[in-house]
């Protein structure tokens, strides 16, 4: 009897982990802030098939819901920064949301590993609207102050960002109006009871939609007849850009060998092409290259916000 | 379009995509079958291999598991008296005091019958109407009349709690404060976290339907197992359905609600549970039966699960015609279909018409397909629940862990749901009624939602003139109001009578 | 009228008292970022519904009567105890051990308890039943579970 408990146990006991030189050797966890099946989960679902297909390890995706992305940002900080959980993190969660409240984590906690897309935001209207360009809607909205509204995907994402920090550019009064992601909005601009919404390109093929303005200093390849912003005198860039993090505190080793990893997923034909099915464009940066980009966006993202808090 | 119809034959009916197909709808099933899981864990599951299948085969799964998940809640709601996924709270009314009675099977079958016809009428909709209704929920959509809307599940409260109306009126509060802990969704603000940053995301769903239902059970029947009571076994050895003659004068209830989920599910956002209380609701005031509801009565099983599985089809519209997703579920189905090329939305029917018919013919396929699913699904779960209530009570806790925290990777979900189990047990010893509080939760959140935005388009005009700005949204406050007051005033009425009574 | 401090009033006054912890936080909120065209700040819902909550509370005090028919758990009452320790046991040592290995011993534990005193069965059944969770959670649907300190079955 004591014999089959015992062996029983040792069975359950099975240590499978001898520390192993070579990384990686084992299941990779990618943590995902968001929720399954939205914009944020299926890039990562694709990128972290890519990065299997890579390794040779199985990647598993763990999505950690909740709070706007900060538990499951709390979640990649507080990991063992052993090289094998990672996350991938939106703009919103990594460079706006340390300047609107006290969060459980920083920017410095992060070991930003690569940058795996890059999508100007676009300022959208719905396709029957009588405006033709950026300047005759600013035109009809300052003629009359507070009678049109424009949507957000919630205080505090980016399209709210990008809709408030455009209309006070302008000197426009507009009733900002938040909704529940880009399901809400889209829905309430096919409705017509908003007026404006700013998000990536890939909803374009979907509803009825057409682009005043892109924001971003210079037009995009893919889109050439959207003008840039600057060319209407301001200079309002938001972007929704995704990243792959780890943990600080990683050994060398392993930092590298995740960049390479990560370089060489976003650069293979399957990933390049799942993403531009879903109307988003793959723009890998080194780690270096990223950083600098974050910071950069942090640092202007921080301007202005705070100058939107004094208000 | 015949060769449309034609092409759509013969890309649905390969043996690959109807084997996918049924896999899909046993495994939607038995996920939702099982206390503790549902419909959310059987969607995480499945994501993977949606993104690997090619797109016919995705979406057959992904509708045989979501349509299927919400019929399997409704057998554990019965057999076990513990939903697996909120939907079915209001089929386990009836549901499982009918399997008390010995009627297991019998309750299966009504319940069975329903949800096809649900299904099957919402699949229709969907067929003919689709655009047009999609064009309906824009134009009647709008923040008012959701309000009115949810203020109408809302006033069901009074209604299931008939009788007992201030408890079950604190109950709704409370399940509506506990929707407003953590992060708001309007401001992005916390509130009542009381400095803790584990309620910052608020309490999730997963935590409170996992307390309420099976960790509640397991409490309770510890308990029954101690006390004296009499505790006839359930047993259910198989399906038996309504004759024919049974159905006389229950057809016009089975339609009723139908609609009622068809209608609800067009409206992202109002949800699922929702719908199924407001038709619930809605079929104790026009039945016959009115007062036997929450006694084991089929007109309460016929209305919860039509219009819970109405809800299926009538949640694609928005998704297909419009490319916006109702819920969760056909969130995922819309990347799926975008990865493989094919985009929802205005364009959908003519650029991909094959696909379109297709997703018709799998959706109708998927419900009927849940009869011999069930079949096979209902058997096996007659052998468990023969097993001794140590094992099954064992094995439904271990699944509400494991339900907890798959969909949101949190530990501190699980401590919670077992705070919240201990509190509905409570509940239950002092007669306060635990489906409030569910309605109270699910219903929260969009309630105050769409009251801020409708505020905002309020702007600065006074509150009567806006609400008259439509009138749907009237009728539907009005309808509210009744639902609130008439069953207080009866039950005041009942009392002050009895009371008379007495004195005489 | 029944005695003045019956079981329904005692709930009530507690209800009462969490209401007004509640109100308390949230008179003394302070948000951190606002956005003026929200035409309602974010108490202004929940302070609403906790004014209704307390008056309802109040009208339950009032009308509270002594419950007619309540469980009685005398002989029950050490048995959920126990329990709910066990499966508190469970659920925080879940992310200490892994699923595996908790879900094994509290399957032992409870069972035992619950009167499975044939020990092969028992050994069998939570044996089994672990191992079909980790089988099916970790490889075939590769859903990840915590590791566990000990880092088993990686």
């Amino acid at each position: 009897m004591k014999k089959v408990v015992v062996t029983m146990l040792a069975m359950l006991f099975l240590a499978g982990n001898a520390m192993a030189a070579n990384y990686p050797d084992r299941t990779m966890t990618v943590v995902i802030p968001f929720g399954a099946g939205g914009e944020t989960d299926i890039v990562a679902r694709i990128l972290a098939q890519a990065i299997e297909e890579e390794a040779g390890v199985t990647v598993a995706p763990k999505n950690i819901v909740g709070a706007a992305g900060m538990n499951g940002c709390k979640a990649v900080v507080s990991a063992k920064p052993d090289g094998y959980t990672v996350g991938v993190i939106p703009s919103a969660p990594l460079v706006m949301h340390p300047h609107m409240r006290k969060l459980p984590y920083e920017l410095s906690a992060f070991e930003l590993i690569g940058r795996v897309t890059y999508d100007p935001y676009l300022v959208l209207v719905h396709k029957d609207e009588a405006w033709t360009d950026l300047n005759a809607m600013i035109g009809d909205m300052k003629a009359n102050p507070g009678k049109y509204h424009w949507g957000s995907s919630g205080t505090g994402s980016v399209p709210y960002f990008a809709g408030k920090n455009l209309f006070e550019s302008f000197g426009v009064d507009a009733k900002h109006v938040p909704f529940k992601g880009d399901a809400g909005a889209l829905q309430a601009i096919a409705a017509k009871r908003v007026k404006l919404y700013t998000t990536t390109a890939g909803v374009l093929a979907k509803h009825d939609l057409k682009a005043l303005a892109i924001l971003a200093p210079e037009k995009s390849e893919k889109l050439p007849e959207i003008p840039a912003v600057s060319e209407f005198g301001q200079d309002v860039f938001y972007s929704q850009f995704l990243t792959l993090v780890a943990p600080k505190g990683m050994p060398e080793d392993v930092i590298k060998r995740l960049e390479e990893l990560v370089a060489k997923a976003v650069a293979s034909e399957k990933f390049v092409s799942d993403i531009q099915k879903l109307g988003m464009t793959p723009a890998y940066l080194s780690a270096a290259a990223t950083k600098e980009f974050v910071e950069g966006e942090w640092a202007r993202n921080e301007v202005s916000i705070k100058k939107m808090m004094e208000k | 379009m015949l060769e449309n119809i034609l092409a759509s034959l013969s890309m649905t009916f390969t043996p690959e995509v109807i084997l996918i197909l049924f896999i899909g709808v046993v495994f939607g099933c038995i996920v939702g079958a099982i206390p503790g899981l549902g419909t959310c864990v059987a969607l995480v599951v499945c994501l993977p291999f949606t993104l690997k299948l090619d797109s016919i085969s995705a979406i057959a799964l992904l509708m045989g598991v979501y349509g299927s998940s919400i019929y399997g809640g409704s057998i554990s709601a019965v057999l076990i008296n513990t939903p697996g996924t909120p939907q079915s709270a209001a089929t386990g009314l009836d549901g499982y005091p009918m399997a008390r009675k010995g009627l297991a099977g019998q309750a299966l079958g009504w319940v069975t019958l329903a949800s096809i016809f649900g299904g099957l009428l919402s699949c229709l909709a969907l067929m003919v109407a689709a655009p047009q209704l999609a064009d309906l929920s824009l134009k009647y959509g709008g923040p008012l009349e959701i309000c009115a809307l949810i203020c109408m599940g809302l006033a069901c409260i009074s209604s299931l709690s008939e009788g007992n109306q201030i408890k079950g009126i604190l109950m709704g509060l409370a399940g509506l404060l506990l929707a407003t802990i953590g992060n708001d969704p309007v401001s992005g603000e916390m509130r009542f976290i009381f400095n803790t940053d584990a309620l910052a995301g608020g309490i999730s769903l997963m935590p409170v339907v996992v307390g309420i239902f099976p960790l509640a059970e397991v409490f309770y029947r510890i308990h029954e197992l101690r006390s004296s009571k009499e505790v006839q076994p359930i047993e259910c050895s198989s399906l038996i359905f309504p004759k024919l003659v049974e159905w006389k004068g229950r057809v016009t209830n089975l339609v009723r609600s139908a609609m009622i989920g068809i209608g609800l599910g067009i409206l992202p956002g109002v949800g699922a549970t929702a719908s199924t209380f407001v038709s619930y609701t809605t079929a104790q005031k026009f039945s016959k039966n009115g007062l036997d509801f929450g006694k084991g009565e089929p007109d309460g099983l016929i209305a919860a699960e039509s219009s819970n599985n109405a809800i299926t089809g009538g949640a694609l519209i928005p998704t297909l015609a419009l490319g916006i997703p109702g819920e969760p579920a056909t969130a995922l189905m819309l990347a799926s279909m975008t990865l493989h090329g094919i985009i929802p939305g205005v364009r959908l029917m003519v650029d991909n018409p094959d696909v379109v018919y297709s997703s018709f013919m799998l959706l109708i396929l998927a419900n009927l397909l849940i009869i011999p699913a069930a079949f096979i699904v209902i058997r096996t779960f007659g052998y468990i629940i023969k097993a001794p209530a140590p094992i099954l009570l064992g094995l439904i806790v271990v699944c509400s862990l494991v339900g907890v925290y798959i969909p949101s990777g949190m530990f501190f979900d699980v401590p919670l749901a077992l705070a919240i189990g201990v509190m509905a047990f409570g509940m239950r010893l002092y007669n306060f009624p635990v489906t409030p509080l569910l309605i109270g939760y699910v219903l929260g959140p969009q309630l105050e939602f769409n009251l801020s935005q409708a505020a905002i388009y309020r702007g600065d005009m006074s509150v009567f003139s806006y609400v008259t700005t439509s009138p749907l949204a009237m009728v539907l406050f009005s309808i509210a109001g009744l639902f609130l007051f008439l069953p207080i005033l009866r039950s005041m009425f009942l009392a002050g009578k009895s009371a008379l009574r007495a004195k005489v | 009228m029944g005695q003045m401090l019956n079981i329904n009033r005692v709930i009530a006054l507690v209800f009462i008292a969490i209401g007004i912890v509640f109100l308390h936080s949230a008179k003394t909120f302070e948000p951190g970022f606002l956005d003026e065209s929200l035409m309602m700040g974010p108490m202004a819902y929940p302070t609403w519904l906790l004014y209704i909550w307390i008056a309802v509370s109040f009208l339950y005090f009032l009308g509270g009567q002594p419950e007619a028919k309540t469980e009685d758990l005398s002989s029950s009452a050490k048995a959920l105890l126990f329990n709910l320790f066990l499966i508190a046991g469970y659920f925080f040592l879940f992310p200490v051990l892994g699923l595996p290995l908790s879900t094994f011993l509290f399957l032992v534990a409870f069972l035992f308890f619950e009167g499975i005193k044939d020990a092969k069965r028992l050994l069998l059944f939570s044996f089994s039943v672990s191992f079909l969770f980790w089988f099916i959670f970790e490889q075939i649907l590769k859903i990840s579970m915590p590791r566990g300190v000990l880092n088993l079955f990686s």
